[in-house]
């Protein structure tokens, strides 16, 4: 077990090590120098220049910036956005609550209600739960993201008047708890429309996984045993089955940023995917390289929760 | 036990978050009116040193700072701003030779924390551009000026040559000298300087950014023009014009601006809401390369032929565009500075570069630019090298790709080869500084003040700001007398002549003026102006003026104000409480149901 954990983490900081790389020449062979960009945006003067070439270490050459870029990062110091003067940490670190309120409770409703629905469709396979609910699943994960929000947009927020039209909060907040409902009257539509995006995924994957368990032989033998039809699916097959689902939960969370860019935009949610999306418009590089580097060590570490967790789910997994 | 409780703890958790809401809601509104702007832009800083007129923050300095001569509400020329009025040879502000200005500021002005404003903050605010570099503001002080201040109201600028830059007037938020001369000789750290709350001596003051949210500015009571009319303004940044459009039709914003033109012909009709068109100020153009902006620079040597450069002008169907490109919202091109401007030149009736395609080829044929080897495209004349062009559109801007292609088009009915690349704003500036392209398609917003774009075509800008390297002594010199006239109605004439200079030359081809799309509800604010009136801006009017007559309807009707409150209705609460409380009891039916057929 320690040797499985081990060989883990230590792949997984490796890979941290060659996306900082990655992240590094990926940027500096992008077009347009990060100066030009300022500087026609602020119509800086040749000193000032020359100033902020010095000051983002562009006078040296690629390899010597490599070693002080590494100890940057590591040291948690990504820079400052070009646009707004402030480090690239606090830019960050404004966002990640908003996205956090958006993801994970449509992550949560997502699978509770996908995994649930996976079950019953796949258990009772050719039912009618089992074709209406692969039936809406496809559906649901084949409609664009971005359409199936500003359709709820237009039905819940513009017709029926029932939510705020985009936005965490109010602007200005109120204070106290009511800020807390009006956070929470802000985030449904989004948080819908992503669970609703996500769900489609959870309920197809959980259904074959179910179905592929279901002629088991250890499911004949608890039949066999007496076990009710409901014992068999919760003790014995629902367990079984779960394994692909665990990964699967745990790569979304991974992937958090590339799903909400989206959703984020249409309800202009203050995320990290809009974030993103607007780091890219104003080549505001340090940014994107700070959100580039903060998704894969979401993706990794997701990645090496979701490996060792099969360990403790599924006791095989170690022996490899 | 376990089970009959959670739901009681559910609602009674729904009930500690309704509470407060209805609270809000049953007490009276407090009478505070709060207008709200939708933007596409959000602000990327709140430093006037920072500002790049990029985003929001020509919004923030206007209404947050003063300047010390402002523009004309009707006509955008010099107004009386800090300085009291605007100095003339007449009311004995300028010396006889035009090299010393003198200016009175007013004694009621103060800032946001209420210190007076004197001469001192003026000549500092300039003084530390000149000394900083800040390139933003030193273009507006040229000739060495010297700043005295013999006493708190009366500042005294010197040049070392007459110039009109004084009352031009200098685009220059004036900033507090208590706040900013701890930044004196380092710029680096006033540039990182956070300034919120913003201590300015504008009518209002930014005392809020929650970045990429919203940004608000709180009304200036004591502002010496008169307290504007509402209580604050909070600018929303919407990332999707279609969101924005919504929340306009549902009364979340007052205000927007920078509309696509389908989704602002959506709004046309609909109950309380008008749409302006603010006339074109930002002009795409087509702009040539001359080449020389450093060795490596590349461009087409047809191009230094000013008849091919005409023949290209009248080969451009700017109404075309103006009617495909643009729907109808601008107007057709013709010189660097836009028809709403004081300063605009209109080439008169019969020297226009009008759509001619008969008569571009047949200037093409008499100079010599034979198709000689009978592909549709013409060669150098005596053979050689085709007439093939590159042109680069800028993607940032919408129109320019789709322009691009239609000029191709046209060209190739004059035997001109054309390739279309259209390029992000990276690759655009390293195309731009390094000099690599035949033609390109990008945008200008010129100041009010001309003196700015029509810098952009001097020698001085090659490499700078200068689109490609377009150079002519007698421009070069041009320029400078209209910097050192002394006169308004000598500049005006030489302003003139200068369009007339560079559109006569083609030294680029200017396509057309956008018309900005704004919108508005009638029903909960009144009182908008666009500046200038009647088709100008009601944002980014480059001056506070278009908030300052803005007043709640009800107001104007003399009735209370109520301001719209966001409390969540009661019957919202009511359906999510019902809802549980009904899936609670169906849950443990079913579950009770179950275990029945168990036992």
């Amino acid at each position: 077990m320690q040797g499985y954990v081990g060989r883990k983490l230590l792949g997984a900081a490796g890979t941290l090590l060659f996306v900082m790389l990655f992240n590094f020449v990926l940027f500096r062979v992008m077009p347009g120098s990060p100066v030009d960009t300022i500087a026609r945006n602020q119509r800086l003067s040749p000193d000032e220049i020359q100033a902020l070439i010095e000051d983002f270490g562009l006078d040296r050459s690629l390899p010597a910036q490599v070693p002080g870029y590494l100890w940057d990062t590591v040291s948690g110091n990504l820079g400052v956005s070009y646009t707004s003067g402030r480090p690239v940490t606090s830019v960050l670190a404004d966002r990640v609550w908003p996205t956090v309120v958006l993801v994970l409770p449509a992550t949560i409703i997502s699978v509770a209600v996908g995994v649930w629905l996976g079950i019953h469709a796949g258990w009772r396979r050719g039912s009618g739960t089992d074709a209406g609910s692969v039936g809406a699943s496809l559906v649901l994960y084949s409609t664009p993201e971005g359409w199936l929000g500003m359709m709820l947009l237009v039905v819940f927020g513009v017709w029926l008047g029932l939510f705020p039209l985009g936005g965490y909060s109010s602007s200005p907040p109120p204070e106290g708890a009511a800020y807390v409902a009006d956070v929470i009257t802000h985030a449904f539509l989004p948080v819908l429309t992503l669970a609703l995006a996500y769900i489609g995924e959870y309920v197809l994957i959980m259904r074959s996984s179910m179905v592929e368990v279901t002629h088991e032989d250890y499911l004949t033998t608890a039949r066999a045993k007496g076990l009710t039809d409901r014992d068999v699916r919760r003790s014995h097959a629902v367990p079984n089955a779960l394994l692909p689902i665990v990964t699967l939960i745990f790569y979304s969370f991974g992937f958090v940023l590339g799903g909400a860019v989206v959703i984020e935009s249409i309800f202009n949610w203050p995320g990290l995917g809009l974030l993103t999306f607007q780091a890219i418009d104003n080549q505001d590089f340090p940014v994107i390289q700070g959100v580039f580097l903060l998704s894969s060590f979401l993706v990794i570490a997701f990645n090496l929760a979701a490996d060792l967790s099969y360990g403790y789910i599924d006791p095989r997994v170690h022996d490899r | 036990m376990r089970r009959t409780l959670t739901p009681l703890v559910v609602l009674a958790a729904l009930t500690a978050l309704a509470v407060p809401a209805l609270a809000q809601s049953a007490t009276p509104p407090e009478v505070r009116s709060t207008l709200t702007v939708g933007m596409s832009y959000d602000l990327y800083t709140s430093n006037p040193l920072r500002a790049c007129g990029c985003g929001a923050e020509y919004e923030f300095l206007a209404i947050n700072y003063d300047m010390l001569l402002a523009f004309d509400e009707q006509t955008l020329e010099a107004a009386p701003g800090l300085a009291t009025e605007v100095p003339t040879k007449e009311n004995g502000g300028v010396s006889d030779d035009g090299m010393t200005y003198t200016f009175h500021i007013r004694d009621d002005a103060t800032w946001h924390d209420g210190t007076p404003v004197t001469a001192r903050d003026v000549a500092f605010t300039y003084r530390f551009a000149l000394d900083n570099k800040i390139g933003a503001y030193n273009n507006y002080l040229p000739y060495d000026p010297v700043f005295e201040t013999p006493d708190d109201s009366t500042l005294v600028w010197t040049m070392s040559s007459p110039s009109l830059a004084p009352v031009a007037p200098p685009f220059i938020p004036i900033l507090p000298e208590h706040v900013w001369s701890e930044f004196d000789g380092d710029a680096k750290a006033g540039r990182q300087f956070e300034n919120i709350p913003a201590i300015g001596s504008g009518p209002f003051q930014l005392a809020e950014w929650e970045e990429g949210r919203f940004w608000r500015v709180e009304a200036n009571e004591d502002y010496w023009g008169g307290a504007p009319k509402v209580d604050e303004i909070v600018f929303r940044a919407f990332d999707n014009p279609e969101t924005m459009a919504l929340a306009l039709r549902d009364g979340e914003v007052d205000l927007v601006s920078g509309l696509p033109p389908n989704i602002a012909r959506s709004l046309e009709g609909q109950p309380n809401i008008a749409v302006h068109e603010a006339v074109g100020r930002t002009f795409l153009n087509l702009a040539f390369n001359f080449g020389g902006q450093n060795p490596a620079a590349t461009n087409h040597p047809a191009l230094h032929d000013l008849t091919v450069r005409t023949a290209i002008a009248h080969a451009i169907d700017k109404q075309a565009l103006v009617d495909k490109v643009l729907l109808g919202n601008g107007v057709a091109g013709t010189s660097v500075m836009p028809p709403s401007s004081p300063w605009h030149w209109q080439p008169p009736a019969g020297q226009e570069q009008s759509f001619d395609l008969e008569a571009a080829n047949s200037m093409l044929d008499d100079a010599g630019y034979l198709d000689t080897d009978d592909d549709g495209i013409r060669e150098m004349p005596g053979g050689g090298e085709p007439v093939e062009l590159e042109l680069v559109a800028a993607s940032s801007v919408v129109e320019a790709p789709a322009t691009a292609r239609l000029i191709a088009g046209w060209l190739g009915e004059i035997g001109i080869g054309s390739q279309v690349k259209a390029v992000g704003d990276g690759a655009m500036n390293q195309v731009w500084t390094r000099g690599t392209f035949d033609a390109y398609l990008w945008g200008w917003t010129p100041d009010p003040d001309p003196d700015f774009i029509l810098s952009v075509f001097t020698t001085a800008q090659c490499g700078n700001w200068s689109d490609g390297c377009y150079s002519d002594p007698e421009y070069d010199e041009l320029y400078t007398e209209q910097q050192q006239a002394t006169s308004v109605e000598e500049r005006r004439a030489l302003v003139a002549e200068m369009q007339q200079f560079l559109y006569e030359d083609v030294a680029e081809v200017i396509l057309f003026y956008s018309a900005d799309l704004e919108a508005y509800r009638t029903d909960t604010f009144t009182g908008y102006s666009p500046t200038p009136p009647p088709d100008g801006y009601m944002v980014f009017g480059y001056l506070p003026y278009p908030y300052m007559d803005i007043e709640p309807v009800s107001a104007a009707e003399g009735g209370a104000t109520s301001s719209g409150s966001d409390a969540i209705p009661l019957w919202v609460w009511g359906t999510v409480v019902a809802a549980v409380v009904v899936g609670w009891v169906l849950v443990s039916r079913a579950r009770r149901a179950r275990e029945d057929e168990r036992e």
